[in-house]
């Protein structure tokens, strides 16, 4: 498959909307590290910090792992099939990797509500002030992606997005994308270590 | 460039699987705590690296391309790494 034919060159090689998303991810790869970064220096200057098997439920968060990375290996495979000129399986693609979205949302909501039941909310202790926090921006993050999703889902069934024409589609998913890999670091450095 | 095919999507896939199966299992095993944060940063960055580099199309662009999520990544890590002597220091008079 080749990039160039469906995507028009510009002065920088890059197609705008590529080089456009890809600044954006910078300023949020940027943002994400800030948060990361500063739970790091508050968990090591901190003398003492709860284990997080003790607080969180680690088997739904895992759960929450696998639905996130099954939905990226849709949203790679909903590109592959507008590429390939499949639209109506790239939409079938698109819906499932937002239905996905839904689902790792809703484990989140019933997680929040389990910890907050259990006593476990953002007051009280710094750990549950930075879990909220961070995996609260995150969630932000997944209902834009979903929001964006169900959006190019539209686009592709009105037939907009064609084989000639679906760098849209690879911008949402770079998008998706990094929400998984952010989760990815967050379920380690966050739930588990 | 070529981008991968959806048996490469598959088989990443199967690694991001296995690699979230041996993070589980590690912490469950019980090991060090040394040895669990050591093997968990490993493996989340390298599931971090498997879908960056094949779902994001990451190995198959240039340079340039390559500087842009790569430069705010490292200047976010430095400046963590700049604060631990601060944290260590800290640590050390809270002794």
């Amino acid at each position: 498959m080749n990039h160039a034919v469906t995507v028009p060159l510009t002065r920088t090689g890059i197609p705008d909307g590529k080089l456009g998303m890809w600044i954006f991810l910078a300023t949020e790869i940027m943002f994400f590290t800030g948060l990361i970064g500063s739970y790091i220096v508050l968990r090591f200057g901190s003398p003492a910090w709860p284990r997080p098997g003790d607080v969180l439920n680690t088997t739904l968060l895992a759960v929450n792992t696998l639905v996130l990375i099954t939905s990226s290996l849709t949203m790679a495979l909903g590109l592959d099939a507008i590429q390939r000129g499949r639209a109506r399986v790239c939409a079938r693609f698109l819906l499932l990797t937002a239905l996905l979205g839904c689902v790792f949302l809703g484990i989140k909501a019933f997680d929040y509500q389990h910890m907050w039941h259990r006593g476990f909310t953002i007051t009280t202790n710094l750990f549950g002030n930075c879990y909220y926090l961070l995996t609260g921006f995150h969630a932000l993050h997944v209902v834009g992606g979903v929001v964006l999703l169900l959006y190019l889902w539209g686009l592709t069934l009105r037939g907009r997005l064609t084989a000639d024409h679906w760098g849209r589609i690879e911008y949402g998913g770079l998008y998706w994308h990094f929400v998984d890999v952010v989760w990815v670091l967050l379920f380690a450095i966050l739930c588990l270590v | 460039m070529a981008h991968p095919t959806p048996k490469t999507y598959l088989a990443i896939y199967g690694w991001l699987l296995a690699l979230t199966a041996l993070e589980v299992g590690v912490v469950l095993a019980g090991w060090p705590q040394a040895a669990v944060v050591t093997l968990l940063l490993a493996t989340a960055a390298a599931k971090a690296l498997l879908i960056a580099l094949f779902f994001m199309h990451l190995k198959f662009e240039g340079f340039a391309m390559w500087l842009l999520p790569g430069l705010p990544l490292l200047i976010g890590l430095l400046l963590v790494l700049a604060l631990f002597p601060d944290i260590a220091f800290h640590l050390t008079i809270g002794m």
